[in-house]
């Protein structure tokens, strides 16, 4: 069955402010869905709407036939998720970081296990596996929040600016890690700010300013609406037309 | 709802409070500690003083001087006396006497004052005696006297004064023993669980950990019950160990506690008394648990979270206060009020007293506060502006 994401006319109000403005999309299997926009543009939010974190005021989201307003746990069951904040027990190890969230996919033991070895050993974490997290830098901890995304094999990802802040060699990484996993048939919603990501990543690429998603497609076809041809031209040229707000 | 994932939480709470420092003191070392540092002076300035009052006390007589009266305190062997060339305050500051007594013959009486020093134990204890023997002596001149005239000296005693404590020792025991647990009870069930309840809440939105918590499969209600888990297991872990240090500070300063005291081991606390009582503190428990997780949950950081607890403490001490002021056997509307019930309840369980009535409301009152607290703690964990602000 195919597990996506869909989000139909999504609406979110903060006082003083309309964080996701009517945001529609789908993603698809063995797809990077990309969420471009710059800080404060509503892709968080949409993220957290998603997760059913926060309740939107009006709207649908889906992942596979789940309703998330309906069944928010079933759903995330569906999904890994990398949020903004590593989010990382600094009192635990690597390894308890990850088995916790394992178990609360339901894993046993023994797949648990493996799973984390294997995981650990792509991400280069092996030799800090029974260091406590509070000790690690901000890379490493990173990679473990990555791991704790996927360990429980998921059909759905979503990573909030995954790389934001991060060296390198931990973003090379984790973007072929990526690359991977979405091989592998996952559906990935992918948030970020920065061009050269999203142009290397993304399948389709949504560009969302003041909570609103502005342009949707591929690169081919956002080079086509808009006449520009680097990503960076075609996010300015789409963020500077004009709206009105609702 | 799956009570595995709760457990899982549970699991977590447990991992991450055992590894943290906070906890560790205010869970285990504080519960442990403090029985021993509040009732272990009390027992040694017991002790001290008993010794004192065996031993003989040092004394200089100064003034007239009269060799009866000397004499007699003399032959009693509870005192030895000391001449001192100083004045009777240096004499005592220096410890070369307990206290000075000084003669003024007033016509065929006498007049004798007693100097000492209140602040100093051997001192008090001195004066104490030494008034005791001074009027022993009084009466024994009076009776001398009334002899030589022919008199009874029975007329001395118009009235015999004789005290009799109805309550046997152990049932005194219970009163005291019920009472100073039902006020730990009572207090340690919220201090027990608050810094796990404040770092599982709270704690969590500050180090950012509860976002990703709430990414989870996991529903709200499996979540809230985890840490709700975890806070009743600190607190109820907290309430053995101060029990147990009490106990054992008890046991440790047995003979310097009194009769009362001393009978603790022989309190007539019933089977169905005691299974009565943990069912009673369980859901107290719960409903402290249900306050904390609701005050972290709707505080932004553990520091915020904390200051909210100083008012709350305080709610929890004030029926501490007044329960003293109540009589013996209080009306049936305290046995539905939560804190005073439990306070109650336990002093009646510890005095051998279960009343079933009693038992009810209290249990009816506690079963019922817990539940509206854990909808209440429920109710703003599933707030999105609480937990996410």
């Amino acid at each position: 069955m195919s597990v996506v994401i869909r989000v139909e006319s999504l609406i979110k109000n903060f006082p003083g402010v309309r964080a996701v403005d009517g945001v529609t999309f789908k993603t698809e299997d063995g797809q990077v869905f990309g969420l471009l926009g710059p800080n404060g543009a509503g892709k968080t939010t949409t993220i957290r709407l998603i997760l059913s974190i926060l309740k939107p005021d009006s709207g649908r989201i889906f992942v596979g036939d789940v309703d998330v307003l309906k069944d928010g746990a079933k759903a995330r069951s569906m999904i890994g998720a990398v949020l903004e904040d590593n989010g990382l027990y600094d009192r635990l190890t690597a390894f308890e970081n990850v088995a916790i969230f394992g178990e609360m996919y339901g894993l046993d033991r023994t797949t648990l296990k493996e799973r984390i070895e294997r995981l650990f050993e792509l991400l280069e974490l092996k030799d800090v596996r029974n260091k406590k997290a509070g000790s690690f830098s901000k890379g490493m901890k990173q990679k473990v929040a990555v791991a704790r995304a996927l360990v429980a094999d998921p059909p759905v990802l979503i990573l909030d600016e995954p790389t934001s802040g991060l060296d390198v060699l931990t973003k090379r990484t984790i973007l072929d890690l990526m690359k991977e996993e979405k091989k592998r048939g996952k559906s990935i919603l992918y948030s970020t700010h920065i061009m050269s990501e999203a142009e290397e990543i993304c399948d389709v690429i949504a560009i969302i300013h003041h909570g609103r998603i502005r342009a949707i497609g591929a690169l081919q076809e956002l080079h086509k609406q808009t006449g520009k041809e680097k990503l960076e031209d075609i996010f300015i040229e789409i963020v500077r037309e004009p709206y009105e707000p609702s | 709802m799956s009570l595995r994932k709760a457990f899982i939480i549970l699991k977590k709470e447990l991992l991450n409070s055992i590894r943290d420092k906070r906890i560790i003191y205010s869970t285990f070392l504080v519960p442990i500690i403090l029985p021993i540092f509040m009732l272990l002076p009390v027992s040694l300035t017991t002790k001290k003083e008993m010794k004192l009052q065996e031993k003989p006390s040092y004394i200089a007589v100064i003034g007239d001087g009269d060799e009866d009266l000397v004499g007699y305190l003399e032959k009693s062997r509870r005192f030895r006396f000391i001449e001192i060339p100083e004045s009777p305050l240096e004499a005592i500051e220096k410890e070369r006497v307990h206290c000075v007594l000084e003669i003024d013959k007033e016509g065929a009486g006498v007049k004798a004052r007693i100097l000492y020093d209140a602040t100093r134990d051997g001192s008090r204890v001195a004066m104490e005696k030494l008034k005791a023997a001074l009027l022993e002596y009084s009466k024994e001149k009076a009776r001398e006297e009334l002899e030589r005239r022919g008199l009874s000296p029975e007329i001395l005693e118009a009235v015999k004064v004789v005290e009799k404590n109805l309550v046997p020792p152990s049932k005194m025991g219970g009163f005291i023993m019920g009472m100073l647990l039902g006020v730990i009870i009572a207090m340690v069930s919220i201090t027990g669980g608050m810094v796990v309840s404040i770092d599982a809440t709270a704690g969590e939105k500050e180090r950012k950990t509860m976002e990703v918590l709430l990414s989870a499969p996991l529903t709200r209600l499996e979540l809230l019950l985890g840490k709700y888990m975890a806070t009743m297991l600190f607190a109820i872990f907290s309430i053995i160990l101060t029990v147990f240090s009490i106990f054992l500070t008890f046991k440790l300063g047995t003979t310097a506690f009194g009769r009362e005291f001393q009978a603790i081991t022989s309190i007539p606390i019933t089977v169905q008394g005691f299974l009565s009582l943990i069912l009673v503190v369980i859901f107290y428990i719960a409903f402290m648990a249900s306050i904390a997780l609701s005050v972290g949950t709707f505080a932004r950081s553990f520091r915020e979270a904390q200051n909210y607890f100083t008012p709350i403490t305080l709610v929890v001490v004030l029926p501490i206060v007044f329960v003293q002021a109540l009589p013996a056997t209080p009306g049936m509307k305290y046995f539905y009020l939560p804190i005073f019930n439990v306070i109650l309840f336990t002093r009646e369980v510890f005095m051998g007293n279960l009343d079933p009535s009693h038992f009810s409301a209290t249990l009816f009152a506690n079963i019922l506060f817990a539940y509206l607290g854990f909808r209440v703690a429920y109710r703003i964990f599933n707030n999105e502006k609480a937990i996410t602000r």
